[in-house]
């Protein structure tokens, strides 16, 4: 478990580093030199992105929302970009999934919990001096975890799903170093299981559509 | 001459007179007339004599015979070194050589002897020694018991005689003789229930001359019938004969003098026939006359005195042995007359008449005994003279046709060893109940079939019930034991449900449950409860304890179980003794 989170983690960082590592020779252009409007451009954009965000996750899972009651979670979620080139942006999200139910017979809290990665890359094909629209598109890096209350026999059960992530949004730049963000998000996120689901099924599904918006700070 | 000629004559004539006297004073065996003989029944009565003592030398004396229901006989008799000894013969077979009944204590010679029979078919033995002391011991099946010395307050003497209660209790009257203070003999009965390792004793006179072998016999409701000589408010050398009527619980309900001449009335008999009627002989010594009375339980009343003629002139003073045995309705006495010859008697009630059933020996006998057989009557008896040996004599009578059609099925419901009362015998006609010492009995028609179960509340028995097919003799020692009946718990319910997580689940089995209100009414302290557990397909061997809960709890949830099991479960109790109920 932790190993795939560290596996993640690196990944993440790695392609992070990647982009900053694209971006530095741009960064590296003295700005006197004349070098055309795009160029001029280009230098004027912030070279990374943190934000933070709300957002609702609609789980794809049947038999989650049957157990756990709730089709819909609202939860915090993180992202952090670098600029490349071309108005593509490397880009990184994390967002942690929760939910809770009781046992069926003694009444013991069952909590699960989706720790969810996503990386992958964002184009801002426009950049109006307010907007910057996006799409984006990448991988997906869960890992799923369900702890239940001590009293049962029922032990708990973890596992990591991977799958691909399909996006669109806007910033919306209301200071210099400041904007605001807004965006949906499509995961699909699948996984075999050994033992079957509470309906006999053995596939989970743990992708879904999620929406939400936050601030970004961009320097 | 004629003078001469007269004289001749009245001499012959006289010496003709003295003849016959002397023949009639002096019975020989074969030629002794028989004063009440009936010809029907000699000529009828086929007698046959074997010699049972084998070849040993020496004398043997003071034999007893006895026959079970098996057809089988023994023979016991005081052998040559004084040491008792036995022969047996099973049905159809030949007799043993005589062997020493084992571990017998050193005898002094022995004397007296009598022998019954139970309902198992087992010999109950009594034998004095010259000591004075009685020894019982029983015999079945090859084995003898060892012997014992009745344990008395005093000392016996002029041995005892034995009768067995349907329930096979020996009863044993015999004399006993206290030296200190008053020199008195009294009457005592000694009492042995089948499972008992000694006798009990009850004293049942308070003279101090009741002095011979008294005579005892159990009727159709084990009531017992005893007959002793007894010297009480009598001038000396004036004896008379006594009846006691005792209770199957050993209370004495009457007491009745028998004898009404003075003199002295010896060597009491008495027997109960099929009809319950009870014949009670004596011997009145210094006539040599033999006398008989008969009690009629439906009237109540004693008849009359008769008088038993044996036939041939009686000398004082010479005659006194005699054994009563009552066959079927008869009755027969076995006497020996003053010439020591032994007759066969036989008693018409219609007529109020002894008969002379058949002549026993040829020659004269010192000791013997009488017992009804199936089809015979057997006697065993001694020669008079020197060696003496021991024979069998069989005298044919018409079978014992049962006289009642009824048979009795009886025993004791114990629980810790004691004799549990108040038990219904459910199944048995008019249900009948144990009374105090834990015992019960119940007559049923023959050929009678059924299930009895003892209830009481609040108990369990061991076995649960017996079940009887075409019973057509008595049934004794039908035991039971009793426990108390720990029931399992009440209302126990079974629900199968499934404990959900939202990868992992199981199937569990709930129990739930109440205690027992029989329990509680009981006061029975609960200190455990047992979980069981088996396939609904699985026999009852199958039962598995899958746990042991507190008395209080009343739930218990089988966890992981099979979705698909059918698992029926039981919960037993165990209260604080550690007795559990039953599974099912």
């Amino acid at each position: 478990m932790n190993s795939m989170k560290s596996r993640i983690l690196l990944i993440t960082f790695g392609l992070l580093i990647l982009g900053t590592a694209m971006a530095l020779p741009a960064a590296a252009q003295d700005p006197s030199q004349d070098q055309g409007q795009v160029q001029t451009e280009e230098v004027k954009q912030p070279r990374f992105r943190i934000g933070a965000y709300f957002e609702g996750y609609m789980i794809n899972d049947k038999n989650l929302k049957d157990f756990y009651h709730h089709s819909q979670r609202n939860m915090p979620g993180f992202e952090a970009s670098v600029h490349t080139v071309y108005n593509i942006d490397v880009w990184a999200s994390y967002r942690i999934y929760r939910d809770e139910a009781k046992t069926t017979y003694f009444e013991k809290n069952d909590k699960f919990r989706i720790s969810a990665v996503s990386v992958g890359l964002q184009y801002r094909p426009i950049r109006w001096k307010f907007l910057e629209p996006f799409v984006g598109a990448g991988l997906d890096l869960y890992s799923y975890k369900e702890t239940v209350e001590a009293g049962s026999d029922i032990s708990g059960a973890s596992g990591n799903a991977t799958g691909f992530y399909v996006q669109v949004g806007t910033y919306a730049n209301i200071y210099k170093f400041i904007a605001l963000t807004g965006f949906y998000r499509y995961n699909g996120v699948k996984k075999t299981l050994a033992n079957p689901l509470p309906d006999g099924s053995k596939s989970m599904d743990l992708g879904g559509h999620e929406f939400g918006g936050g601030i970004v700070l961009k320097f | 001459m004629k003078r001469i000629a007269s004289i001749s004559a009245i001499f012959l004539i006289v010496l003709c007179i003295i003849a016959v006297n002397i023949e009639g004073a002096r019975p020989t065996s074969k030629t002794t007339p028989q004063e009440t003989v009936s010809p029907e029944a000699l000529g009828a009565a086929v007698v046959k004599t074997i010699k049972v003592s084998g070849s040993g030398a020496g004398n043997k004396r003071y034999p007893g015979v006895a026959e079970n229901a098996d057809g089988d006989r023994l023979v016991i008799f005081r052998g040559s070194s004084g040491s008792y000894m036995y022969t047996f013969c099973r049905k159809g077979g030949s007799w043993s050589n005589p062997a020493v009944i084992p571990n017998q204590p050193k005898m002094k010679s022995s004397t007296c002897t009598d022998v019954e029979v139970d309902s198992t078919g087992r010999f109950h033995c009594l034998w004095e020694d010259t000591d004075k002391t009685l020894f019982y011991a029983s015999y079945l099946d090859g084995k003898w018991t060892n012997p014992v010395r009745m344990s008395i307050p005093g000392r016996n003497d002029m041995g005892g005689a034995i009768a067995v209660r349907s329930n096979d209790e020996v009863v044993i009257a015999a004399v006993n003789f206290v030296k200190n203070p008053t020199n008195s003999k009294e009457i005592y009965l000694y009492f042995k229930g089948k499972k008992d390792t000694h006798f009990k004793f009850k004293n049942i006179t308070n003279d101090r001359e009741s002095s011979t072998t008294p005579s005892v016999a159990v009727d159709s409701n084990d009531d017992i019938w005893v007959a002793l000589k007894s010297d009480l408010n009598l001038r000396d050398m004036d004896l008379i004969t006594v009846m006691h009527h005792l209770d199957k619980n050993n209370s004495i309900l009457s007491s009745k003098t028998l004898s009404v001449e003075g003199g002295w009335n010896f060597w009491p008999q008495i027997a109960v026939n099929s009809e319950d009627k009870v014949m009670a002989t004596w011997v009145l010594s210094q006539s040599a006359d033999y006398f008989s009375r008969l009690y009629n339980p439906k009237t109540k009343n004693w008849s009359s005195i008769e008088r038993v003629l044996l036939g041939a002139p009686m000398k004082p003073w010479a005659a006194f042995w005699s054994k009563l045995a009552a066959h079927g309705k008869d009755f027969y006495l076995a006497a020996m007359n003053s010439g020591r010859y032994l007759h066969l008697m036989k008693y018409n009630e219609k007529t109020h008449r002894w008969t002379n059933f058949a002549k026993i020996s040829d020659d004269p006998v010192y000791y013997f005994d009488l017992y009804p057989g199936y089809d015979q009557m057997l006697i065993v008896w001694d020669n008079d003279e020197e060696p003496s040996n021991i024979y069998l004599t069989t005298v044919d009578v018409p079978p014992v046709t049962p006289t009642t059609n009824k048979s009795k099925i009886s025993g004791t419901v114990r629980k810790d060893s004691k004799g549990l009362s108040g038990v219904t015998m459910t199944g048995l006609p008019g249900n009948p109940a144990t009374d105090s010492s834990g015992e019960y009995s119940g007559e049923v028609e023959n050929g009678w079939g059924g299930t009895v179960r003892p209830q009481k509340s609040g108990y369990a028995f061991s076995p649960s019930s017996i079940t009887y097919t075409n019973v057509t003799s008595n049934q004794t020692d039908q035991d039971y034991l009793a426990f108390i009946a720990i029931k399992s718990v009440a209302n126990l319910q079974v629900e199968k449900r499934v404990e959900r997580g939202f990868f992992n689940s199981y199937t569990l089995n709930i129990l739930t449950w109440e205690a027992n209100p029989e329990n509680t009414a009981l006061g029975l302290v609960i200190s455990a409860q047992r979980v069981y557990r088996k396939s609904r397909t699985e026999d009852n061997s199958k039962w598995a304890r899958i746990a042991e809960l507190a008395g209080s709890v009343r739930t218990y949830e089988d966890r992981n179980v099979p979705s698909d099991s059918d698992y029926v479960y039981a919960v037993t109790c165990v209260d604080d003794k550690g007795n559990e109920s039953a599974i099912y």
